[in-house]
């Protein structure tokens, strides 16, 4: 079904072409973006199943509107926007579901070394769904897919200072509830 | 800047602050501890988010896009749209150049006529060609009937209103027409380029993922 030939074409021509029907064309585009995608949903909504359902759902309601997408913005930030939009949709209707442990993977090598890890991870990601749902986004596309203020701004329809706000506001919280906190301030007055 | 800079700080690890505003805050961090900690306090706590990544999905990226592809809703004709509308666009300049190149012939074989004409080369199919301008003579003879004849002033009158109708019949309308057609194409020019921009500046931006 992927065409690994066009991989290596051009983003603005696979698009042109899932534009033009070419369902091959598209397949390449959600091979590309489908990890991406994934786990934007997943690190909003705390379910990996629902995550990759999520996922699918996503990737369906773009190829339904890609006659409509203009190259303005990168393509990445329009998809992100639908996924976004499905995710926080989700979370209106339900609360996050219980995290698995299982779900996080860490170092396989010694068994005791991977519970710690994996608690540590589902720590992390407890202490990211407490954050209120606006703030959780634009940190879940900051830190996890790496997304420029812009980009975040675009895909989220917000000014840029609020993509700051909200970012410095996540940081702060997750600061206070991981314990990550500055150094002594001893030094400052020896 | 004497104040702390810890609002600043996120955006200056991540690289989001211009050239200014990163110089005053890299020269405040030079003399201030406590934001030195604090932008360490962040930079550790990036790394503690990034210290694990979830187990892999359950399925394979080929296996996803396999079946996201299968339900992929049928297209309707999706290709008609946007062929036809790259063939409407490509044929407006063609379009425009066409009734251009119409307009002058048109003008070009008026005068060639007009001369004829005067020359006397068509003789009485000139009648029939260009028939006397019945409208003014009805006119002045109305105006005539009603007023025992036209005066000087409104004999002056009808010769200007007949010039000014030439001038706008022969010369002030294509005049007009032609500076219509260059607008149109200059407009659909600027729109070619203001598109090529575009996606040169789109390439610009998938060079800098």
């Amino acid at each position: 079904m992927v065409d690994y030939d066009l991989l290596t074409l051009d983003e603005i021509q696979l698009i042109n072409k899932a534009q033009q029907g070419d369902r091959n064309a598209f397949g390449t585009l959600v091979y590309k973006y489908h990890l991406g995608v994934v786990n934007v949903v997943y690190r909003i909504c705390g379910d990996l199943d629902l995550a990759e359902d999520t996922a699918q759902d996503a990737f369906i309601r773009a190829w339904q509107k890609l006659p409509n997408y203009q190259p303005r913005a990168p393509f990445r930030s329009w998809l992100y926007r639908i996924a976004v939009n499905i995710a926080i949709d989700i979370l209106r209707r339900q609360q996050p579901s219980e995290l698995l442990e299982e779900q996080y993977c860490a170092n396989e090598d010694n068994p005791e070394t991977l519970v710690a890890e994996q608690e540590q991870a589902a720590q992390v990601q407890r202490a990211i769904l407490t954050l209120p749902q606006a703030s959780r986004v634009v940190l879940v596309l900051r830190e996890y897919e790496g997304l420029s203020y812009q980009e975040i701004a675009n895909v989220l329809d917000i000014p840029l200072g609020t993509v700051m706000s909200r970012l410095n506001y996540a940081r702060a919280c997750l600061r206070n509830l991981l314990g990550v906190f500055a150094q002594s301030l001893e030094v400052e007055h020896a | 800047m004497h104040e702390h800079v810890t609002e600043w700080l996120g955006a200056y690890l991540d690289g989001e602050l211009h050239k200014g505003r990163q110089n005053e805050i890299e020269e405040h961090l030079a003399k201030c501890a406590l934001c030195r900690s604090e932008l360490d306090a962040l930079s550790r706590l990036s790394a503690e988010l990034h210290a694990f990544t979830p187990l892999h999905p359950s399925i394979s990226s080929e296996r996803f896009t396999a079946q996201v592809v299968l339900q992929l809703p049928r297209q309707v004709d999706r290709t008609l749209p946007k062929a036809f509308h790259s063939v409407v666009w490509w044929s407006i300049p063609g379009f425009l150049l066409l009734a251009w190149a119409f307009l002058q012939t048109a003008g070009l074989i008026a005068i060639i006529v007009t001369m004829s004409v005067n020359a006397g080369l068509f003789g009485d199919v000139s009648l029939w060609l260009f028939p006397p301008e019945h409208h003014w003579n009805l006119l002045s003879t109305l105006l005539g009937f009603l007023g025992g004849g036209l005066s000087e002033n409104e004999r002056a009158f009808l010769l200007l209103a007949h010039d000014a109708e030439m001038i706008i019949e022969h010369i002030l309308g294509p005049f007009i027409l032609q500076v219509v057609l260059g607008l149109m194409f200059w407009g659909w020019l600027a729109g070619w380029w203001a598109q090529h921009r575009q996606k040169t500046n789109n390439y610009k931006m998938k060079g800098n993922e």
